[in-house]
Formats: C-alpha cells, sequence, structure tokens
C-alpha cells in the first residue's frame, strides 16, 4: 500500500514491526526482501512518487572544501537517486574487503563471500540480467607490467540495465501489491529523540506542516550517505558517542577528461576493433590485485569514451581526441566529512555541510592509473596520451567530478571504537536502530556503489527477519 | 737471360698491378670513410608513433617538466651517437640504429616505464630523445655548431 501524508484522509498515527526511512534502493530492497515476513513495514519517503522542487530543495547544502552540489547529486523522491542513475553496475572485488596495509582504514568485518550469495538477487531487484559471474572475459591486451612482472592491468565488463532511470517503477508497483508494506509518501523525518538505547518512535512531517507519528520495534536509517549523517547529528547526536558520525566521506573520484588519447588510426572501427570491439558495451580496465599491492594503490578502473571528444583548449593541436575515463577510489580520510551547516531547511533541520576533501594518495592513484593506461595504449598502438592540467599539475582536482556516490559517513566496523555500525549493519549506541546504504561502506573499491549498497542491504534484511522472530 | 716477357706474363703483371692499384684505392677509402648525420629530430619523427602532426607536437612541447634520462641506448656497432643525431657510414647501420631505440621504447612501455613530459605521456626513453631535439633545437637557436 501507498498513502500520501499530505492527504488529510491519511493517518496520523502508524504502528509497524519495522520502520524504514527512505525509499532508495537499500530501502526497498530491505522492503522487498521482507515481502513474505509475518511482520509489518512501514517505509517512509520524504518525498512523492515524482520530483517535486519544494521536497527537492531540502537537499540543498553548504560545502567547505571542495566545490559540490548536494541537491544536484542525490533526489529526495520514491527510487531516490537511482532516479538519475546511469545504472552502471559491478560486484566488489575480494581486495575490496581486505585489510590493505597501504591504505590506512581500510579492511571490511568481512570478505566478498559473505556478500556474494545476495547478487542474484541484486541483479534481478536492479534489472540488471542475470548475476554471471564466471562468464568469459576476453583476454587482456594488457602488455604492461610491473616492476615484479605482473599485470597491471585486469579487464572487466560493467553492466547496465536498459533503463536505469526506471529501475524503481517495478518497487512501486510491488509496494501496491505487498500485504505487509505500507510506504508512506512526503514523509520527511524530524530529528529522532531515543529513550536511552532504543528508539520508539519518530515524528514525520510535510513540507506544509502535517504531521504523523511512527511507532516501531526496529527503526533502518536508509536516506543516503549524506542524508544519513545529516538526522543523526540533528538528532542530538544520536550514535555518535565515539563522534564518527559524518567523517570518512567517500566519493569515487571521476573524470570525464583524465586523459586524452590522440589516436593513431581512425577512431572507429579500427581504433574499436583493437580494444576488443566493446567498449561501447562496459569492457574497461582496473588495477589487478597484484599491480594494486605491488604499486600500494587504490582501486581504479579505466576506460575510453566511445566517441570522439571536439577540440579542446587543454589538449593541443586543435585536434579531436577520445576522452579517457577514470573511476577511482577514495581514501577513507577524516577530515573528509559531512556536519551541520549554520542555515536551517524549511522544517527547521539544519542542513547538510560537506567538506570533501581528497588525499595525495588518491590523487597518485588516478596518475598512475593513467599513466600506465597511456603505456598501454602506446604499445598496442592505439594512439598517444596527453594528460591535461587537472591530473598532471597542482591544480588537482579541478576538472575532476563526482560520481554522485555518496558514501562512508556511518562506517562499519568490528570494533565500536572504530565504526558506527557493527557487522549486522546495527548501530553500535543504539539496541534497535540499523544504518542501509553507501554510508556503511568502510572503503568503496573503484565499482559503483547502488548494487552493493543493495546486496548489502538484501543482507540485512536476512538479518532482520531473524531479529525480528527474536 | 732472356728478359723479353712473354705476351702472357705481361697481362698477369698488368693485372696484378691493377688489383693493387686498386686495392690501395680501396684501403685510402676505408680510411677516411664518408659518414652522415641523421639528425635527432628525424630520428623522433620515426621512432614516436602517431599521425605527424601528433608527433609534431610532441617535439614541440615545452622544456620538459620532468628531467629526461640520460641518452642510454648502446649504439650498433657502425654507428655512433652524437650532439646532432647518429653518425652512421652506411644506411643498413642507420636502421640497425633506428630499430634499437624502438626497440628500447617498446621494453619501456611493457615495463611502466613512463613519464610525463609537457603533458605526454613518453617513455623514457621517447623522453630522452625528445630532450635530445629540445637540446638540438636550443644550440642551433642558440648558433652553436
Amino acid at each position: 500500500m501507498i498513502v500520501d501524508l499530505q492527504e488529510e484522509s491519511s493517518p496520523a498515527s502508524y504502528e509497524a514491526d519495522l520502520c524504514i526511512i527512505g525509499a532508495g534502493p537499500a530501502g526497498m530492497a530491505i522492503a522487498r526482501r521482507l515481502a513474505d515476513a509475518n511482520f509489518s513495514i512501514v517505509v517512509l519517503e520524504s518525498g512523492g512518487l515524482r520530483l517535486e522542487p519544494g521536497t527537492q530543495d531540502l537537499a540543498r547544502g553548504e560545502t567547505s572544501a571542495l566545490s559540490y552540489s548536494l541537491e544536484g547529486t542525490r533526489l529526495r523522491v520514491f527510487g531516490g537517486t537511482t532516479n538519475h542513475w546511469e545504472g552502471w553496475s559491478l560486484p566488489l572485488t575480494p581486495i575490496d574487503f581486505r585489510k590493505r596495509d597501504w591504505v590506512p582504514q581500510s579492511g571490511w568485518p568481512f570478505g566478498f563471500e559473505e556478500l556474494a550469495p545476495y547478487y542474484p538477487s541484486g541483479y534481478e531487484f536492479l534489472s540488471l540480467g542475470a548475476y554471471e559471474p564466471d562468464a568469459p572475459l576476453p583476454p587482456s591486451p594488457c602488455n604492461v607490467l610491473t616492476p615484479a612482472g605482473k599485470p597491471v592491468f585486469d579487464v572487466f565488463h560493467i553492466q547496465r540495465p536498459e533503463s536505469p532511470w526506471e529501475v524503481s517503477k517495478p518497487w512501486q508497483l510491488a509496494a501496491w501489491k505487498q500485504p505487509n508494506l505500507t510506504v508512506v509518501l512526503h514523509a520527511n523525518v524530524l530529528p529522532l529523540k531515543a529513550d536511552g538505547r532504543t528508539l520508539r518512535d519518530c515524528t514525520i512531517s510535510t513540507l506544509s506542516g502535517r504531521k504523523a507519528t511512527v511507532r516501531a520495534k526496529v527503526f533502518v536509517l536508509a536516506t543516503g550517505g549524506i542524508e544519513n549523517a545529516r538526522l543523526l547529528l540533528a538528532s542530538d547526536n544520536l550514535s555518535n558517542s565515539r563522534g564518527l558520525v559524518g567523517k570518512y566521506f567517500m566519493e569515487h573520484v571521476f573524470s570525464p577528461v583524465a586523459g586524452a588519447l590522440l589516436p593513431v588510426a581512425d577512431y572507429r572501427p579500427p581504433f574499436e576493433a583493437k580494444l576488443g570491439e566493446s567498449l561501447y558495451e562496459g569492457w574497461e580496465w582496473r588495477f589487478s590485485e597484484e599491480a594494486a599491492q605491488e604499486l600500494k594503490l587504490l582501486s581504479c578502473g579505466v576506460g575510453v569514451a566511445n566517441y570522439k571528444a571536439p577540440p579542446h583548449p587543454a589538449v593541443p593541436g586543435n585536434q579531436e581526441f577520445v576522452p579517457i575515463l577514470v573511476h577511482a577510489e577514495q581514501a577513507p580520510r577524516p577530515e573528509s566529512f559531512v556536519a551541520l551547516g549554520k542555515e536551517k531547511d524549511p522544517l527547521g533541520v539544519p542542513r547538510a555541510r560537506l567538506n570533501w576533501v581528497i588525499d595525495d594518495h588518491t590523487q597518485e592513484t588516478v596518475r598512475q592509473c593513467v599513466m600506465h593506461f597511456a603505456s598501454m595504449a602506446t604499445r598496442a598502438g592505439y594512439g598517444r596520451v596527453f594528460i591535461p592540467e587537472p591530473v598532471s599539475e597542482v591544480r588537482w582536482p579541478h576538472g575532476l567530478w563526482p560520481a554522485c556516490h555518496h558514501m562512508g559517513t556511518t562506517r562499519m566496523h568490528a570494533d565500536p571504537a572504530q565504526g558506527v555500525v557493527d557487522p549486522d549493519c546495527k548501530a553500535f549506541d543504539m539496541d534497535n536502530l540499523y544504518i542501509a546504504g553507501g554510508s556503511v561502506f568502510p572503503t568503496v573499491g573503484h565499482v559503483n556503489p547502488t548494487l552493493n549498497l543493495t546486496v548489502l542491504a538484501l543482507r540485512l534484511g536476512d538479518h532482520l527477519k531473524g531479529v525480528m522472530k527474536g | 737471360m732472356n728478359t723479353k716477357f712473354t705476351r702472357r706474363q705481361t697481362l698477369t703483371a698488368l693485372g696484378t698491378m691493377a688489383l693493387a692499384a686498386g686495392a690501395l684505392a680501396v684501403g685510402a677509402r676505408r680510411s677516411t670513410p664518408e659518414l652522415h648525420t641523421k639528425p635527432w629530430r628525424q630520428i623522433a619523427m620515426e621512432v614516436l608513433s602517431g599521425p605527424p602532426v601528433t608527433r609534431e607536437l610532441m617535439l614541440a612541447m615545452p622544456a620538459p617538466r620532468q628531467p629526461a634520462t640520460a641518452w642510454s641506448v648502446p649504439a650498433p656497432r657502425g654507428v655512433s651517437w652524437s650532439d646532432e643525431g647518429c653518425v652512421y657510414e652506411h644506411p643498413a647501420d642507420l636502421k640497425k640504429a633506428v630499430q634499437s631505440v624502438r626497440d628500447r621504447v617498446r621494453e619501456d612501455l611493457d615495463s611502466g616505464r613512463v613519464v610525463l613530459t609537457g603533458g605526454w605521456v613518453l617513455s623514457q626513453t621517447e623522453a630522452a630523445l625528445v630532450a635530445m631535439c629540445v637540446e638540438s633545437a636550443a644550440q642551433i637557436s642558440e648558433g652553436r655548431p
């Protein structure tokens, strides 16, 4: 069932076994996972079924370091930010979960094998088609070796649904039909008030001020990497006894012009043929595990666009060129964080303030990725690589774009002193509050997060089944 | 004693003298071989990959931002490297020299030995080669030989 708090006829109070705050991929994955559970679920969504300027304005915020559009990179509407999702999906790799000596604060409390069983369901939930982890990959054309003689790059294939921005439509249909589920639209959650270690209820409000109360036994916060932190901080620092909420904000460092490849021959078809004919379909390269370990780099993927870009002042010779695209892991650093801003939104809640900082290690990873790609491209006769200033000069990171991925602000850890949530995604400081989404990622790999936060949410759904039975 | 040579003897003697003269002439030429110099810039245009316009751009880059490695490609037999370029006598030796540079470039690329030079990603050997060209151009512009 879907109800709208804006409608006067809608209830003024709700009672459920489980309350999920946020109807994005994480929240809805949990709700769908529990479709056959014999307990009631209420999902609270700030927006409606379509994007509305008033609600979207709640996403506006402040920045105090690198420039970042908080309202442009997130959507407050049913389905969340998947409504402008590009859809690129790929599982994290085993090395992303490991503690890497060269990456401070790295290491998940479990390995890839813990999430592996959930990927088939994640693919289905996100309309990605079949999950085929053992599908053959083309031989990598990588002839570039590390000093120890290991291939620098692996080839990989990244998938996307046909209409990624419509991926939440089936969730909407399912929500109407799911007997144990009520989705409440225009339900903005006001700052939470806990009773000791227990959250008993929360207050929701429309922008026009119509309020209701939601009581539940268990709460899940699933509003995204910025908003999860903002709500906890605005809730009198809920679950923040260690001061970690909001810290370790991570993005994927993305650049559409990390380098310019000036083709040796005409770009198409000889160029595409040389690269395996399938770049357009999502074939790319990334640092092999051996290379990342030996070179002490973060995770980073690299590919080329399937088009020639028009001449650009940063690229010499007034020539057309093929953009080189990188997608790099950002190292977790406490000085990159989400805090509360000075301005308040129309509901009286302080807006988010983002202090996005990229460290030298991340910068060096991007630089080396492009340099090694250039070796490979030159060696294979694809073309010559020119790196514009943003990557090569101190002006970094001008020209680099955020990938609209908000992660790390309520990080997961086995040690309460080093994380906000435990390996089951339960807030350390609370008995009945769980957090879902990319905000719990301790490290983020180079791959897009939606699939991975979805499978983590599905895992949480299974855990909640056991919790609710108990 | 009969001092007259037979016709056959005379022809043989003349032939021997001619051969000796020829050998002397060859020897003389070998002692002062005609050497040629292939300028660094032309070597670079042959070795750098990419269409001519791209190669010209790489050679027209501003002074290298990272120090280029010293020119360390061994000279094959029959050639030597000079400030001006590759000094050779026979074209076949020049070919061998250019190929040795190409091989070194490929080894660099396979091992990821690349440097950023004026925004271009070049193998260390390419960067050194370009630096030699830049150096040559500077010398020419300063009126030095």
